[in-house]
């Protein structure tokens, strides 16, 4: 029975309302929450549900990882579309270079400021 | 984008550019290259052959006389100043680039203006108008034109009123006559320019009756007099022109002559008010001299060379039966002696109110562009057909036929003609007569112990009035209710306003720019949101 | 000679700095002459394109074409004048590591030929910028560059989800191929993808309702850094923003909607400045604005105006290279960016610099900025788009308020301090400005050169 549960177009909707889930929980973060950190890692949270979705939706269930190894010794189109994972491994990298400058950001700010609210950035702005 | 023609126009221009130019620079000791400037862009949009190239003459001539006046305006005034040219500029520009779009080409001689389709034609108009009325200070765009012309320094507001503020009566002739032809303007918008110029000249003559300043009346007055040229171009056929070049050549000498005078009064007696001048006659006799010839020019009587302009625009009104006009015209030229008489009296006649010891020396230079200026009224008030004479190339080129005169000595019109040199002939002779009779008598009267001595006046002033009573011409005619309406009302709060409601959008919509980060992530996702709903297609 | 060279040398310099800390700032004057030469000798040759590893649509592409080059070589003019003009300053070198990577990522965006390497040099660039802004390390900084970490991740999280959306319905990441194939995909899902893309591109470059971030962001950097994002990273995003979109195929609807909202933004953003009391705000605004005028441009499907933006995007890199240079100077003098600065200096060289500067972006002659603008009204014009041409008319008309009232204040009398401007400042605030003199009397042949470049940003099909 769980054979009928092993299909792509199941997996695929299964993939996309999962990613959409953590986009919107990403979404609310981003938009909500008040401490620097917090947005940041919504951030994070956001980019890891575009990942999951673009890996998923590239899925099938009867392909096989695109590696050579003992048992599949040449390149064949039973392979799954390995551009996407390469794309996907170069963006995680991405993200967390990304995601490392804005720590050093927001304790160097910190430190200055003593500060860990958005709503409480007003360093810059036009004097009336 | 450059290119240049010698045409008659640009002769005459450059002519009378030079003159202004060439008898005030050796006054000028700092800001040299940037009147070369002003001096080169003018010729520039002179000669230009190419629309191109008199637009960017044009802007030049804003620049750089911006620069030179920025050091010695108030902030606000050389704002004024700017906005208003560039706006005019920027006019200046929809109009050429709205004649490109429909004849392909910048040059003068390939423009068809036939092929801008009606729709289109007044608009094009309407900006070029928007241009000429701003460079001549036509109401309601004269609001940058009395302070600037005020506070600027006294050579440089000579420079602006003789040929700057002609640069606009060269854009209409070369523009509207030229290029555009004349036949395809219809004469309801003429009709309109007609009337603005001449209830500018009423208007800025009665201002100028009530100002206190010395510069703010002639400011005044160039406002009126250029609005004379307006009023009379728009008789879009050979008389018309023949009048307003005409005007226009008395107009600049007389003005340079009128703001050099001045200028020498407030460099001998460093007041520039006329309620603490007067009586300099007896110092300074030849200034008088030189201010008088002035004032019979601006008035346009006889025998010099402003009455030949005069009766120009009056025939040619006459002519094309625009009575109203012509009356309203006749008013405004009646009441101008009043500002006449009262920059002469005020300054000269009448008692003494600054100490001799007190004034500085007069340099010479100050003498030389009087008396070119003078020497050109009296020669045109002998020979007013002389000018006739060097219109007639302009005339030709610009496809008009040329006006016949008999000799130098006439002036003729379609209506009438005067004899120049015997008018001058004649006033010459009844001068020299006065003269002689008064000299003669010289040594039998007897003169007054003082001329503060009053015992035979039939009031008794107070203490504290004015005993000179040349400064104090215009405050009756307040009341007045036509006067009184005018001189009580100004375009400055309609300005005003236009400047308050940009500011106050301006800080309205800085607010955007200072919302928090996550407000503009909210923004951004209200956008996508309402972009994917719309859809692409 | 590859087209990797100008990604790669810079980036080379910047990393291999611990080795030649000291010396950093010549190496990267002697790197952007040799790019410079590099650049030269493709001249003959164009378009170039490189495949990097595999052959398409595998691999990764690198295209040179006209409006590539272009762009190359006005980057690494700008570069090289800036780094003049920094070479003497050592307490300030550490700038150089950052401006060769902005360097390299920024060649990078312009050359790529398929969209995920652009997402990466997009990324590279991003982080550059980010650290470029907090220079400072103070308060107003960090602030300022973690704002703009928001708005980046923001821009390059609809990024991904466009490219994604492209590969997942395409296929491909080559530039051409998605271009061929672009008009298959059914409606909703184009709508979405080209969203995505506008929002992620639109928020780098700079339009209307994206662009909120922008003017805090110049407060909080120095006026060097602002001067390389005014000069060099708002245009790289804009080449990138119509590259795309000519690729992918938009048709007048879109453009239209690109217009309308370039003339909001310049509106908006020239009428925000008048009140404004800080003067790199007061730059940014008039950034921001000209980037309204150069989208109202782009977006018309006119070549003549497409060439006078070309045009005016090398004006406007090296007229606010040059003014922001110059506030550089006043601030090392004053410590103060307040608009009450320009009345307490009394340099005629710096005055003749801001009034070039100021009147070449109003438009007025004889300076380049009027033939800009003149080419754009008059291809704007032959479109029939006269509400347009009315409009920029008319908020030139405001722009000149703030601008001269910049100029009048310092002609003002008053105390005035006198500014000590050394030689090779001097020498490089000239050679801006006389250029910008050049172009605005003898523009022929840099119009032509526009031209080609218009030509080949359009795509010739689409003209």
């Amino acid at each position: 029975m769980l054979d009928s549960f092993n299909q792509t177009q199941f997996l695929h909707s299964v993939i996309t309302i999962g990613s959409l889930l953590i986009f919107a929980i990403g979404l609310v973060g981003v938009l909500i929450k008040k401490n620097l950190f917090k947005i940041f890692l919504s951030f994070a949270i956001i980019e890891s549900s575009l990942f999951i979705y673009f890996i998923g939706m590239h899925f099938e269930v009867e392909k096989v990882a695109p590696m050579l190894t003992d048992k599949v010794t040449k390149f064949s189109t039973n392979m799954t579309d390995p551009v996407p994972q390469a794309m996907i491994l170069t963006t995680i990298v991405i993200g967390i270079a990304v995601l490392a400058l804005a720590l050093s950001f927001i304790i160097n700010y910190f430190k200055l400021t003593n500060n860990m609210r958005v709503d409480d950035m007003n360093e810059l702005g036009d004097e009336k | 984008m450059f290119s240049f023609e010698i045409t008659p126009l640009g002769n005459l221009f450059l002519a009378l550019n030079l003159a202004v130019f060439g008898s005030l620079i050796f006054m000028k000791r700092e800001n040299l290259a940037l009147m070369l400037l002003l001096f080169l862009s003018l010729s520039t949009i002179f000669y230009a052959n190419n629309l191109i190239t008199l637009f960017i003459g044009w802007e030049v001539m804003s620049w750089s006389s911006y620069f030179i006046i920025v050091k010695d305006v108030k902030l606000k005034t050389a704002q004024k100043y700017i906005i208003f040219n560039l706006g005019a500029g920027f006019a200046l520009l929809g109009a050429i680039v709205l004649i490109y779009n429909f004849s392909g080409t910048f040059i003068y001689s390939d423009i068809i203006f036939n092929k801008v389709p009606i729709p289109f034609r007044t608009p094009i108009y309407i900006l070029l108008f928007i241009t000429i009325f701003v460079k001549s200070g036509i109401i309601p765009f004269h609001y940058w034109v009395i302070d600037t012309y005020k506070e600027a320094e006294d050579i440089f507001s000579a420079i602006l009123s003789a040929i700057i503020s002609k640069a606009g009566i060269f854009l209409f002739i070369t523009l509207f006559i030229k290029i555009i032809g004349y036949k395809y303007i219809e004469t309801n918008l003429l009709d309109i320019v007609a009337w603005l110029g001449v209830i500018t000249s009423i208007v800025a003559t009665f201002k100028a009756i009530s100002q206190n300043s010395l510069k703010r009346l002639l400011a005044y007055s160039s406002i009126a007099q250029v609005g004379y040229i307006v009023t009379v171009l728009t008789i879009l056929n050979s008389s018309g022109l023949e009048a307003g070049l005409y005007h226009t050549v008395i107009h600049t000498f007389v003005k340079l002559l009128l703001f050099v005078n001045i200028a020498s009064i407030i460099y001998i007696t460093k007041k520039d008010k006329f309620s603490e001048l007067g009586g300099l006659i007896y110092s300074y006799p030849t200034l008088f001299i030189m201010l008088l010839i002035g004032i019979i020019g601006l008035a346009g009587m006889p025998p010099l060379g402003g009455f030949s302009s005069k009766f120009l625009i009056y025939t040619t009104l006459l002519e094309e039966k625009k009575a109203l006009l012509l009356v309203a015209i006749m008013f405004s030229s009646a009441s101008a002696f009043l500002y006449c008489y009262k920059l002469i009296y005020g300054i000269y006649l009448g008692h003494s109110k600054t100490d001799k010891k007190e004034h500085r020396k007069l340099s010479t230079l100050y003498y030389i562009p009087q008396y070119i200026a003078s020497l050109i009224l009296i020669v045109l008030g002998f020979l007013p057909s002389l000018a006739i004479e060097i219109f007639n190339p302009i005339l030709i080129s610009l496809g008009f036929k040329p006006t016949n005169f008999s000799t130098l000595f006439e002036l003729n019109s379609n209506f009438a003609s005067f004899n120049g040199g015997a008018i001058m002939a004649i006033f010459i002779a009844i001068f020299v007569v006065i003269l002689l009779i008064v000299t003669s008598i010289k040594n039998r009267t007897v003169k007054t112990r003082d001329k503060l001595d009053i015992s035979y006046c039939g009031e008794v002033p107070n203490p504290n009035s004015n005993l000179h009573y040349g400064y104090g011409v215009g405050e009756e005619l307040r009341r007045v209710s036509f006067i009184g309406f005018i001189l009580k009302n100004s375009v400055s709060p309609y300005w005003e306003r236009v400047l308050v409601v940009v500011k106050e959008s301006s800080i309205f919509l800085k607010r955007l720019y200072s919302l928090t980060i996550q407000n503009v992530g909210v923004v951004t996702i209200i956008l996508f949101s309402i972009l994917l709903y719309i859809g692409v297609e | 000679m590859s087209l990797l060279y100008f990604v790669i040398l810079p980036l080379l310099a910047s990393f291999l700095t611990p080795f030649f800390r000291n010396y950093l700032r010549y190496i990267s004057l002697a790197v952007n002459l040799m790019l410079l030469a590099l650049s030269f000798s493709f001249l003959g040759s164009l378009p170039i394109r490189e495949s990097i590893s595999f052959d398409s649509p595998l691999s990764i592409a690198f295209v040179l074409d006209s409006a590539s080059l272009f762009f190359i070589v006005l980057f690494l003019s700008i570069m090289t004048l800036f780094s003049i003009y920094a070479i003497r300053d050592k307490s300030r070198k550490d700038i150089f590591i950052l401006t060769n990577m902005l360097l390299a990522s920024v060649s990078g965006l312009v050359l790529s030929g398929d969209i995920f390497n652009i997402y990466i040099f997009f990324e590279i660039a991003s982080i550059s910028a980010y650290i470029l802004t907090s220079l400072q390390k103070d308060k107003e900084a960090y602030s300022g560059a973690i704002r703009y970490m928001i708005m980046g991740a923001v821009a390059s999280i609809f990024l991904l989800i466009g490219i994604m959306t492209i590969y997942l319905n395409l296929g491909t990441l080559n530039l051409v191929t998605i271009g061929e194939k672009f008009s298959t995909i059914d409606n909703q899902i184009k709508s979405l993808t080209l969203i995505s893309l506008f929002i992620g591109f639109g928020i780098k470059a700079e339009i209307f309702p994206l662009n909120f971030w922008v003017v805090d962001i110049y407060q909080a950097s120095t006026n060097r850094v602002n001067a390389l994002f005014s000069s060099v990273l708002s245009k790289a995003y804009i080449f990138l923003f119509f590259h795309i979109a000519y690729i992918l195929g938009v048709n007048i609807k879109i453009l239209s909607f690109l217009a309308i909202l370039g003339i909001i933004s310049f509106g908006v953003s020239e009428i925000s400045a008048l009140s404004s009391k800080n003067l790199k705000r007061v730059f940014a605004y008039s950034t921001l604005g000209q980037i309204g005028v150069l989208f109202i441009a782009l977006s018309s499907s006119s070549i003549v105006a497409t060439t006078g933006a070309i045009f005016l995007i090398a004006l406007h890199a090296i007229t606010k290279l040059m003014l922001f240079l110059s506030l550089d100077i006043l601030e090392d003098r004053f410590s103060s960016v307040n608009i009450d600065i320009f009345k307490k200096f009394n340099s005629l060289f710096l005055i003749s610099i801001f009034a070039i500067g100021f009147l070449s972006l109003l438009g007025v002659p004889p300076f380049g900025g009027f033939i800009a603008k003149l080419t754009i009204l008059e291809g704007l014009i032959t479109k029939s788009e006269y509400i347009l041409v009315g409009a920029i008319l008319v908020i030139s008309l405001i722009e000149a308020v703030y601008l001269f009232k910049l100029l009048g204040m310092s002609r003002e009398a008053g105390e005035k301090s006198s500014l000590d401007i050394p030689i090779l400042k001097r020498g490089v605030l000239s050679i801006m400005a006389l250029s910008i003199i050049y172009l605005g009397i003898f523009p022929e042949l840099f119009l032509q050169i526009c031209k080609s470049v218009a030509l080949a940003l359009v795509g010739v099909d689409n003209v």
